[in-house]
């Protein structure tokens, strides 16, 4: 299912939040990518603090979203993957942090009225 | 690392407290990143300033050079500083743009100031020098941009 499927159209900002962003890791790497016009690999591994492997998975998942462009080519003989974030990856970084900060400034659900005792105004538990 | 439909579960019950987590979370990374992108992105404004050096020094030895030595002069250092750059690991946003503009105004006025002296001031050095500091000036103005940030 697709996430798309899976927001709904509902109003509440948890419906804007996006799993694929969400992941500790990916946020990350798109945080370092939303800063740079473009950025090599071996800086965006260097920066996050992740293994060769790990970023390259991750990559792999933000580019099948269409958050991220990978290009690679040669400095001279050597191998070289840039990547960059898209229009729709930077949209989506925006909407994600927007949605979390609306959640994060809305009352807890579990937040509890404690019932007055003798008359006292409800109060808020914290 | 969890699959996303495992991690969109989690959202769907997100509390206020985790999702400020979270967004600390995301605003220390932003602050990462953007101290390393701004310390290995230093180079951006080298670049521009020695592309207004060279604009400087190919324009003053163009007006007894000529146009051929001129042309050969900026084949090679644009070869030369694009590998330069290329060898770069990240620019800051903005850069890709800010570089066209400089560029974009640099050519225009190098097409008037060596149409002009070409045409009109040949071996001069009393018009190829100023013109050449006027020309070269949205280059410097474009590394003073980027040292500012």
């Amino acid at each position: 299912m697709s996430v798309s499927d899976r927001s709904g159209d509902g109003s509440h900002p948890r419906h804007r939040l996006d799993p694929v962003i969400h992941s500790p890791v990916r946020l990350s790497i798109i945080a370092c990518l939303a800063a740079a016009e473009k950025a090599e690999f071996g800086f965006v591994r260097d920066t996050v603090e992740v293994s060769d492997s790990v970023l390259s998975k991750q990559v792999s998942t933000l580019e099948a979203a269409g958050y991220v462009k990978v290009k690679k080519g040669y400095v001279g003989k050597f191998p070289r993957t840039w990547l960059s974030l898209t229009a729709a990856g930077r949209r989506a970084f925006d909407v994600h942090l927007h949605a979390l900060a609306a959640i994060a400034s809305a009352p807890s659900s579990t937040d509890a009225r404690i019932e007055p005792v003798s008359g006292a105004s409800p109060v808020k538990r914290r | 690392m969890p699959e996303p439909d495992a991690i969109h579960d989690g959202l769907d019950a997100i509390e206020p407290a985790a999702a400020a987590v979270a967004l600390v979370y995301a605003e220390n990374a932003q602050a990462i990143a953007g101290k390393a992108v701004r310390a290995e992105s230093r180079w951006t404004g080298r670049f521009l300033a020695a592309f207004g050096i060279a604009s400087i020094v190919f324009l003053a030895l163009a007006s007894v050079g000529g146009v051929v030595a001129y042309v050969a002069s900026w084949l090679a250092y644009g070869v030369i500083s694009q590998w330069f750059a290329r060898r770069e690991r990240v620019s800051w946003r903005g850069f890709d743009r800010l570089c066209g503009r400089s560029f974009a105004a640099w050519f225009v006025l190098q097409g008037v100031g060596c149409g002009v002296g070409f045409n009109f001031f040949a071996g001069e050095a009393a018009y190829w020098v100023p013109m050449a500091v006027v020309v070269s000036a949205p280059l410097f103005a474009g590394a003073w941009r980027t040292a500012r940030r």
